[in-house]
């Protein structure tokens, strides 16, 4: 498997057939309505079915220019800072987990040293646990240092819940990289430090832009480790304020749900249309053929 | 050379070590305590195997674990039948139209939880609310609200539909790297093309299939998001709980706020032992040697 | 200067004042500290958070009590103090009420009971509500009752003529006659919560031993309470799909008149009218609403209440001031513009006199409640309690069980995870 491009395309065995398109378009659909229906939705101000009630509005958006005017969004912080502080949440997160699962995959797929089959075996066995259920004792070390009620704890703590995936996966993305290359650097003296980050990250490019664009991803639809772990910032994200709002059973405006619902996934629909080249890869790259 | 594979090794290790491997450990431990909030993390005491008594004897135990053994299967047959599926026929069509087709399925992956498990518990709300029974109404099932009638329907589907896009995309980097020749042989000698499928490609990617089986078993038993989020484990007696969701309800998530940490600590190291057995045959199958087989050349 | 931090909640969202009236004693309180010594003034940080779910804001709590760096005063349910004494995150008030006693001697005094632990007190009430049965008028003019017995219908359940049985028996005419479309006769809350322990304790169903402080179980109560929801479901006055179904299409189809009988909270006749946009002159034309019948004729009728309360934190150095100020937030004024806004009911007894809450219609008929009213018990355990009770009531109210295998499991399983912690009668 490589990192960087899919074989070319197969002639289909019989051009004239429809029936796969026919299936693929059947099975796929669930998807796209339930898509397509959300963004409807958030126009109307209530909807039945696929019948809209009422006529086309753009009253449900008004959070965004008009919030006091919305009685579920009384005493809650403005949603402009709240995008912000979310992205630079999944920022952060993502920069920490490519910088760290880069290096560690590239010692990996590079040297042999005690304990990396015991690394290997023991990330992906780490993953079957269920993170959640960790989280008391993840709050008893992040007191022991200090880290609880701080960002960087937060940061910390989201970065090892997706190092397990990463570190794979960069390794998978290093294994496919030739070694004459840097070969040469290190026989002409520079450090592995230098190599690594002259020479053989540019190479694996698409995977640290595929591995970053997912951990973003995650960064920003994380919603416990941010509430939980930090109090005082705890209203401060969009997740919070977008689960605060869904998650409210008594006082629903559906129209108003829809809307600050898509707007919440709205960042990761065009990650994903800009991007799903890379994101496809990530998946596919961590495992071999 | 030691000091270099541990400046590369030391943050990632560091991390997991002390965000993962301590908690997991530590998280053991709990299980031989009483601790909840109730006793806070300083006055607790340990119990020894009270807790796994407690679950053993619980009358609820049995019934989910039947849930958790249901739930794992079927979901995990419509993961990989339909993963297949959408990648045999993906690659099978225009590439460009495949790619599309694969693009939408990842979508329900990377969307938010809250959101994508929103969506399905308003499609399956009770008439005149649900898109569902306006679908599948004019071909004859009756309107009804789903959550509470078919709970299980919804609770597979809105998994299934996360859930398959991991097979399909390793499924079609696995199809995808079958040199093309095998076919152009195939296809002059005459095979239709279910026999190139049935002869060919499935029999060359046993080992992604296997792989994914095992994975997503292991996925599955730990998940419990989505069903908090659509029928929360109900309705009724306990319905649709399973494992981890249990886990989930006793040690973090109660309405008054008694957490009771050593008791799902027990539940969640449950798990841990059921995902070592699975994990451990996994490392077998897959011939986990060869994918950390050692790196060939070194200089020091 | 000092500073407190205090944390509050709605999570609906028109109780906001739980904050804003904390933030408004700040003022009163510094004047008050100005004469007794010009150096001590407080700072208030607060924060209230509307929507989001109650276990996360109880878990975050608790958390940051245990890292010592959680906020002096935290307002919650009362009940949800009891897991909070043992590890000392909140502390005993006695003392300090005693010392303040003018200050908190207009609290309706029943309010107390919910506040106590062992014979401690451990927090002040900010709010409470009571939980009435809803009618519709209209239905029951259709069904052919006079104007006056549909009116008289609240005086008739006081009284105890007219119990729960009779409403049951109505809900079926009401279905039989198809006034109503079947499985909407009687709408119970659909989601877990108190609301359905008044089914329990009109049966004569107890949760907590004054004595002991443990929990009870009275099985013969509980099988009466499944009983009531089996009955339902039987006759088709409630749907085996019911419990568990949407709370927002409950509300829809509550507002749009299609069911005779629904539980709710006081608070949730503001919400018709807010959210689900029903002019309050339909709501009074209507919408009728009463105590929860009694169980049998000429016993006594009930209803829920859970009342808000704040707590003071270990965490801070002066309690005292803290306490302080959620005295001076506990005033006719401030609570009334607070139980006005969010539809709650008085905990001061010279509310009933304060020009704000005597424009309000709702809250002056509603009032009466307060008398019949019942509480959940401030346990630790409290929680496992309510999940195997309430689990097992789904199991009948879906068909699954019948009252009495339901309550023998649920009686085994009670013993199973609370042991001595529990006493069956």
């Amino acid at each position: 498997m490589t990192g960087t491009t899919l074989p070319a395309p197969r002639a289909p065995f019989r051009p004239q057939t429809l029936i796969p398109y026919a299936v693929l378009v059947l099975a796929t659909l669930p998807i796209l309505v339930l898509y397509v229906w959300l963004t409807y939705s958030s126009f109307f101000p209530r909807i039945e079915g696929f019948r809209p009630v009422g006529p086309f509005t753009l009253e449900n958006w008004r959070f965004l220019w008009d919030p006091g005017s919305v009685d579920q969004l009384r005493n809650k912080p403005a949603i402009i800072p709240l995008t912000i502080n979310t992205f630079l949440f999944a920022i952060s997160t993502s920069v920490v987990v490519v910088l760290i699962s880069s290096m560690a995959g590239y010692a990996l797929s590079r040297l042999p040293f005690p304990g990396r089959r015991m690394f290997l075996g023991g990330v992906l066995l780490l993953h079957s646990f269920p993170s959640v259920t960790l989280l008391i004792a993840t709050f008893i070390v992040l007191r022991q240092l200090g880290l609880y009620d701080r960002l960087l704890g937060v940061i910390l703590v989201k970065a090892a819940f997706e190092l397990p995936f990463g570190v794979w996966i960069m390794k998978g993305f290093f294994d496919t990289v030739p070694w004459e290359l840097e070969m040469a650097a290190l026989v002409d003296g520079a450090s592995r430090l230098r190599t690594w980050w002259r020479i053989v990250m540019p190479l694996v490019k698409p995977g640290l832009l595929a591995l970053g664009i997912l951990t973003f991803v995650q960064g920003w639809n994380e919603f416990i480790l941010p509430f939980v772990f930090m109090p005082s910032g705890s209203q401060q994200t969009l997740s919070t304020f977008v689960r605060a709002i869904l998650g409210e059973g008594r006082f629903v405006d559906y129209g108003l749900l829809t809307a600050v619902g898509l707007y919440y996934v709205a960042p990761v629909l065009v990650l994903f249309v800009v991007a799903q080249d890379q994101l496809m890869r990530v998946y596919a790259g961590g495992v071999k053929g | 050379m030691n000091s270099t594979a541990l400046l590369f090794m030391g943050p990632a290790a560091l991390l997991v070590i002390l965000f993962f491997f301590v908690p997991v450990v530590i998280t053991l431990g709990l299980s031989l305590t009483d601790a909840a909030t109730a006793t806070g993390l300083s006055n607790w005491k340990w119990i020894g195997l009270d807790n796994y008594d407690q679950i053993a004897r619980g009358s609820f135990t049995m019934l989910i674990i039947r849930n958790t053994i249901f739930y794992v299967l079927v979901t995990l047959a419509f993961n990989v039948v339909v993963g297949l599926g959408i990648a045999l026929l993906s690659t099978h069509v225009e590439a460009k139209a495949g790619g599309f087709f694969r693009a939408l399925w990842l979508l329900p992956r990377i969307s938010p939880s809250a959101v994508y498990a929103i969506m399905w518990v308003w499609a399956a709300a009770a008439p005149p609310f649900g898109i569902m029974n306006d679908v599948l109404s004019p071909v004859g099932v009756a309107p009804r609200d789903w959550l509470n009638t078919d709970p299980w329907v919804i609770v597979i589907l809105v998994n299934g539909f996360v859930g398959a896009s991991l097979g399909m995309l390793v499924f079609t980097s696995a199809i995808n790297s079958i040199p093309e020749d095998l076919f152009r042989a195939a296809r002059v000698d005459g095979a239709s093309a279910w026999q190139i499928v049935r002869r060919i490609t499935l029999p060359l990617i046993r080992w992604p299939v296997l792989f994914v089986l095992v994975y997503q078993t292991m996925s599955l038993m730990a998940s419990y998001e989505y069903i908090l989020l659509t029928t929360n484990g109900g309705p009724g007696l306990y319905t649709t709980e399973v494992w981890s969701l249990w886990a989930f309800h006793t040690a973090l998530s109660n309405y008054y706020g008694n957490l009771e940490f050593g008791l799902g600590a027990a539940m969640a190291a449950g798990l841990v032992v059921i995902g070592l057995v699975v994990s451990f045959t996994m490392l077998r199958l897959f011939r986990f040697d060869e994918l950390v087989s050692d790196p060939r050349v070194e200089i020091t | 200067m000092v500073k407190l931090v205090a944390w509050t909640i709605g999570p609906d969202a028109p109780s906001f004042y739980r904050k804003d009236n904390l933030v408004s004693a700040v003022a009163t309180l510094n004047q008050e500290l100005e004469k007794e010594n010009p150096k001590t003034t407080i700072e208030l940080d607060a924060t209230f958070e509307s929507g989001g779910a109650w276990g996360d804001y109880l878990q975050k709590f608790q958390l940051a009590a245990e890292a010592k760096q959680g906020p002096d005063i935290v307002l919650a349910g009362h009940e949800n103090f009891a897991p909070w004494v043992g590890p000392g995150y909140v502390i005993a008030l006695d003392d300090l009420l005693k010392k303040h006693e003018a200050k908190f001697k207009d609290v309706i005094p029943t309010l107390w009971d919910a506040m106590k632990l062992r014979g401690k007190t451990y927090a002040v009430p900010q709010d409470t509500e009571a939980r009435p049965m809803y009618y519709r008028k209209d239905l029951l003019a259709k069904m052919g009752w006079s104007k006056d017995r549909i009116d008289g219908l609240p005086e008739a359940v006081k009284k105890g003529d007219f119990a729960m049985s009779d409403l049951l028996a109505t809900a079926k005419e009401a279905v039989d006659k198809g006034v109503v479309e079947a499985g909407k006769g009687w709408y119970p809350r659909p989601t877990k919560g108190h609301d359905h322990y008044m089914f329990y304790y009109q049966n004569g169903g107890e949760m907590q031993d004054k004595a002991s402080g443990k929990l009870v179980v009275v099985p013969a109560a509980l099988e009466k309470h499944y009983g009531v929801y089996a009955t339902a479901v039987q006759t088709k006055v409630t749907s085996p799909t019911h419990i568990g179904s949407d709370f927002k299409i409950w509300h829809e189809t509550v507002t749009a008149g299609k069911v005779l009988f629904y539980n709710a909270g006081t608070w949730t006749w503001k919400e018709w009218s807010t959210t689900y946009k029903v002019p309050e002159n339909d709501l009074w034309d209507k919408v009728g609403f009463t105590l929860i019948p009694a169980a049998q004729k000429g016993a006594k009728p009930t209803t829920l209440s859970h009342p808000l309360a704040y707590m003071v934190t270990s965490n801070g150095k002066t309690p005292e001031l803290a306490l302080r100020l959620i005295a001076h937030a506990t005033t006719p004024e401030l609570n009334s513009r607070h139980s006005v806004e969010s539809a709650h009911l008085a905990i001061l007894k010279t509310q009933q006199d304060d020009p704000t809450y005597k424009k309000d219609k709702f809250l002056l008929a509603t009032g009466y409640m307060s008398d019949f009213t019942t509480f959940i018990p401030n346990h630790p355990k409290y929680g496992a309690y309510d999940e195997v009770l309430f689990r097992f009531l789904s199991g009948v109210a879906t068909g699954q069980l019948t009252p009495k295998a339901a309550t023998d499991q649920a009686v085994a399983e009670l013993k199973n995870q609370l042991r001595d912690e529990l006493i069956t009668k």
